[in-house]
């Protein structure tokens, strides 16, 4: 008689009960409707394989985003930032931060489920969101493994290892499924240890292909790193996965490796069957900054100087902004959006070339950007109406310093950030030239950027507001204060004829939309 | 040279200060008596908002009509794992709230941060937190240890520091004090132990006790109640000179054998002069209480007519299932109704007390008793609409399973309770009659929101899966909802600061300032001009 229920279990089972109600929508997310998302679905990271972050969604608007108020928003209750990209699939959004995820409804923000399972080794610097493939979802660990759990409830199918973390490795970032490839990356900068991307059978787990994007580790003369530790994007038609890669290790001292250490700071084109390299370009040749080239390889199918292109963009870590024919990689446009000072200029192939005096000294070296980069993971985002590509960026110096005592071995060296800020800048892809710029205070925003057809910039200011601006000329037209740190992607989704925009900020998820009745006289 | 070198988060961290708190710190921080007694709309300098604890506003820019257009304005996440459970104050445009060992000071039109203070302790209960108060340029704050802390509101140091009660005898302190003239009235917690209630008035300046008032006598005294804790701050009427405040269960809490009678003043309320903290009247809610139904529940001080006369009264939705009107000059009782289900008195005395079924006490056996523990409501505030003449409360129709265990002794608990099944409903009741004059249900397991009322008809609460409600202060009709995550345990207060009305909510971790979208509020100041 004493065993009667608490309520707390009665509230547990009427959870339940909710949960099962939801678990009737079908989570099967097929490779076609990766390649083809609807508006009511952010299957993959970036939204699609194109990484441009552009909504075709028109339902807020310049004129009525001033009344954008919030329809729900999450509390994971975890002192981690949200750094990751949701995923949206069925009315379900699939988000985590290290060593979590959460199932929450999209149109209300209720919880479905929560998987938590805590790990100790490895780096739980941040996380950037899962794959689907099916039913199924792909989850990689700070412990370098890859986990396959299933959609509906979060419980785990299998468990793979992507990389040793008693060597360095750890993971953080969202795969990226191509057809029956689920396609992971790894980091790691403290090791000198090869970076590699590895593709993994989506239903046994199996190793399809590995692509290593440096020698083995004690080969003479030659670099380790070039970790690969953001998603890449995809090309279709030309089947060819495109993916940055990190910086060489040792990190700020290069003696032990000359030449461009290929392929780090890179660009790479591979294959998605087999993963055999295409072709390449180094973004940072030589890099002794720490300057990963891992930022979203956008793909944009465009006029450039009155011919249509298949064009491959980025703004990079060092400073650059770059674009690329994508199908071999050959430069079309390197520009800087930002203060630089480490590159003696541009050789024929379009890569900068570093100035050897810019390399960290003994005696200190005053450089732009500093080590977190003229941008960072933080997702760029493509607007083809204006033809502005759009970056969170952070104009910033440092002072680096060699230390030789510390070796050749790991980061090797020392430096100090000394001043940044934050800037979204819009740039016109045919020139280069920033078309407007819309500062977002000291220190800088980690937002990403994402933009619609209606003409709206979401973003984020270093103050934690979450803002929507004017495309064609970097206005604000809207903001308000979310109480943290803005160190993600926004999303935007329409679900029973509402347009959703989801940011986070520190521990919180955030869905905007209009109210109920601006959308019923909208529909009218 | 390396050391010399600052990193940037040094320099980001040196600009924020400066950034932030140099503006600020050339606005006056000073609270005087007169501001409590009659706050402006752009402050809410007490717990309650006002000495009356109808919290009701006088604002009128949301109406029913502009509801459904309410936004973010901002949020401020605390980033701690507790609950937060306060009221925050707002003075000069500046919020204070709290968690267990934490006060924030934020900017009221921006949500960011002014300081934080943060005093980890160890000993003491860590339940929640219901806020500071504030006396000139002075906050006051409990803590779980049971003092009493002053700090200056500009930056958060301390001045003080005094023990309320003896926190290795069990108690713990939660509550928001409540400053009446010179006085800072603090009140305690404390359940697990036969510890006497009592409540302590300080000197704001000096921290010097000036009274104690004991709510029981002291433990120990065979045949004689302990218990009648003061965790909820209460009300005063400026013109009878009189302080309420509402009274905690008895101790043992769940075995009354060892404390035969009425146990007063436990799960009663009380009407003390606040300069020398002596009993002007009592009233008990639950004479002999065997279920923990504290009655510390808003003594809310409504002017009125009560069934054709003008009346002084006070009211009380109490724990216990029962709504008290009584004639605050002299306690005596105008109306005694239950707002939910209960079973646990024979009937209603001639002094409007119910009288406990000697039946329902817990017994070995088990007693099937509506309310539960958590009662029909609990520490969540509130609200009279005066317009309306409606009494607007956050209840909980449960049922439970009440043991006693004797084995268990005569020592704090001594029982056992069970909650078996409860849901939310806001009853909006009509205090002449006790009818429950519309009624909202807000779901499952229940809702943790206090109430506001504003002047143009709106009534502002939470529901069990988080979401924020404004409802029609007529008719419970939900007007606008919006998800915040996570429980809303706190009651919302209101606002306007630069012609924007604000509206404040806790829930989880994160405070959520709502108001009309900017446009709005400028086109509607702009009318008001014309008027």
């Amino acid at each position: 008689m004493l065993n009667l229920p608490h309520s707390a279990l009665v509230l547990a089972a009427a959870t339940l009960l909710f949960a099962g109600a939801c678990s009737l929508a079908a989570q099967n997310l097929e490779p076609s409707q990766i390649a083809h998302p609807t508006a009511d679905s952010w299957p993959l990271y970036h939204g699609d394989y194109s990484g441009k972050r552009h909504s075709s969604l028109t339902q807020i608007t310049p004129e009525n985003v001033g009344k954008l108020s919030l329809g729900w928003a999450f509390q994971t209750n975890q002192p981690s930032e949200i750094k990751s990209s949701p995923l949206l699939v069925d009315g379900i959004l699939y988000f985590t931060v290290p060593d979590h995820i959460w199932a929450v409804d999209a149109r209300s923000g209720h919880m479905l489920w929560h998987y938590n399972k805590a790990t100790t080794e490895g780096l739980h610097i941040g996380h950037r969101g899962l794959a689907m493939y099916k039913g199924w979802l792909y989850y990689v660990t700070p412990d370098a493994h890859l986990i396959s759990l299933n959609a509906k409830d979060g419980t785990v199918r299998w468990t793979k290892e992507i990389a040793d973390v008693s060597k360095g490795y750890w993971t953080t970032m969202a795969p990226l499924v191509i057809r029956n490839h689920v396609i992971v990356g790894v980091s790691g900068d403290f090791d000198n240890l090869t970076g590699y991307l590895r593709c993994f059978d989506p239903d046994t787990g199996a190793v399809q292909w590995q692509w290593n994007s440096t020698p083995p580790v004690g080969t003479p003369n030659s670099t380790t790193g070039g970790m690969t530790w953001m998603t890449g994007t995809y090309d279709p038609d030309l089947n060819l996965i495109y993916w940055g890669t990190g910086n060489p290790t040792p990190v700020l001292s290069a003696r032990t490796r000359p030449g461009n250490d290929e392929w780090t700071c890179s660009i790479v084109a591979l294959n998605p069957d087999t993963g055999k390299l295409v072709w390449g370009f180094s973004a940072s040749p030589h890099d002794t900054h720490d300057w990963d080239a891992v930022e979203t390889p956008v793909l944009v199918d465009a006029d450039f100087h009155g011919q249509p292109k298949k064009m491959l963009m980025q703004t990079s870590r060092n400073g650059y902004f770059f674009v690329l024919d994508r199908t071999n990689g050959k430069s079309l446009l390197t520009s800087t959006f930002g203060p630089t000072n480490w590159a003696l200029g541009i050789d024929k192939k379009g890569q900068p070339i570093p100035n050897p005096d810019k390399e960290p000294k003994p005696d200190g070296r005053l450089i732009a950007p500093d080590e977190g980069g003229l941008t960072n993971y933080r997702a760029p985002s493509f607007d083809p109406k204006n033809g502005l590509f759009i970056v969170d960026a952070h104009p910033s110096w440092s002072l680096y310093f060699a230390k030789p005592a510390d070796g050749d071995y790991g980061w090797a060296g020392a430096d100090y950030g000394l001043w940044g800020k934050g800037v979204i800048e819009a740039i016109d892809y045919q020139t280069g030239k920033i078309r407007w710029s819309h500062e977002v205070g000291e220190g800088g925003s980690g937002a990403g950027v994402l933009t619609t057809d209606s003409g709206l910039t979401i973003t984020g200011d270093s103050t934690g507001n979450m803002l929507v601006l004017d495309t064609s000329n970097g206005k604000t037209l809207w903001h308000a204060g979310t109480g943290g740190s803005i160190e993600s992607s926004p999303i935007v989704y329409e679900l029973d004829g509402r347009e959703y925009i989801v940011t986070s900020s520190s521990g919180v998820l955030f869905a905007w939309a209009l109210p109920h009745h601006l959308i019923t006289t909208a529909g009218r | 040279m390396l050391q010399s070198l600052n990193y940037k988060r040094i320099l980001a961290a040196g600009a924020l200060l400066i950034a932030a708190s140099a503006p600020l710190a050339l606005i006056a921080q000073n609270l005087d008596s007169d501001q409590l007694l009659h706050p402006s709309p752009g402050t809410w300098p007490s717990y309650h908002g006002d000495y009356t604890g109808k919290r009701h506003s006088k604002l009128t820019q949301i109406t029913p009509q502009n509801v459904e257009d309410l936004s973010l304005a901002w949020a401020f996440q605390t980033n701690q794992p507790a609950q937060i459970k306060s009221s925050p104050l707002l003075v000069d445009g500046i919020l204070y709230f709290t968690v267990p060992d934490n006060i924030w000071a934020v900017d009221a039109r921006s949500g960011h941060l002014l300081w934080h203070f943060h005093h980890p302790t160890t000993e003491g209960d860590h339940i929640g937190h219901r806020g500071v108060a504030m006396y000139k340029g002075w906050l006051y704050f409990t803590t779980p240890d049971a003092h009493l802390m002053s700090l200056n509101a500009k930056d958060g140091t301390v001045r003080w520091d005094k023990i309320i009660a003896d926190v290795k005898q069990g108690y713990w302190s939660t509550m928001a004090p409540l400053v009446v003239h010179d006085h800072v009235i603090a009140g305690i917690g404390g359940d697990l132990d036969n510890v006497p209630g009592l409540l302590r008035s300080f000197d704001p300046d000096t921290g010097a006790l000036q009274w104690e008032w004991d709510a029981t006598g002291p433990g120990g005294v065979p045949g004689q109640t302990t218990g009648g804790t003061t965790w909820i701050t209460g009300t005063y009427d400026p013109e009878l000179n009189l302080l309420y405040w509402g009274t905690g269960n008895p101790t043992p809490v769940l075995n009354g054998n060892p404390r035969p009678g009425d146990n007063p003043w436990t799960c009663s309320i009380v009407a003390l002069n606040p300069d020398t903290g002596k009993l002007v009247w009592g009233f008990i809610a639950s004479p002999h209480d065997t279920h923990d139904w504290d009655a510390v529940e808003i003594p809310v001080l409504v002017d009125a007519d009560f069934h054709g006369q003008p009346r002084k009264m006070l009211m009380q939705s109490s724990r216990n299932g029962y709504f008290f009107v009584l004639d605050r000059t002299n306690g005596k009782s105008l109306l005694t109704v239950p707002y939910g289900p209960v079973n646990w008195a024979t009937g209603i005395d001639k002094q409007g007390r119910p009288i406990p079924n000697p039946d329902k006490d817990p017994k070995p056996d088990g007693r099937l008793i509506a309310p539960d523990e958590g009662g029909m409501t609990n520490y969540r505030s509130p609200s009279f609409d005066p317009k309306t003449g409606l009494f607007i409360v956050d209840a909980h129709p449960s049922w439970s399973i009440y043991f006693a265990k004797p084995a268990d002794g005569d020592y704090g608990w001594a029982g056992a309770d069970y909650g078996l099944w409860g849901k939310g409903v806001i009853e909006a009741i009509d205090y002449q009659t006790g009818k429950i004059r519309w009624s909202h249900q807000v779901g499952s397991g229940g809702s943790g929101a206090g109430v506001l009322t504003t002047d143009s008809g709106l009534t502002f609460t939470g529901d069990s899966t988080g979401n924020i409600l404004a409802l029609d202060s007529t008719d419970g009709k939900t007007l606008w909802h919006a998800g915040t995550g996570a429980d809303m345990q706190t009651s919302p207060i209101t606002y306007e600061l630069d012609g924007r009305q604000y509206v404040l909510s806790g829930s989880g971790g994160v405070m959520f300032a709502w108001a009309l979208p900017k446009a709005m509020t400028t086109s509607e100041t702009a009318n008001a001009i014309k008027h």
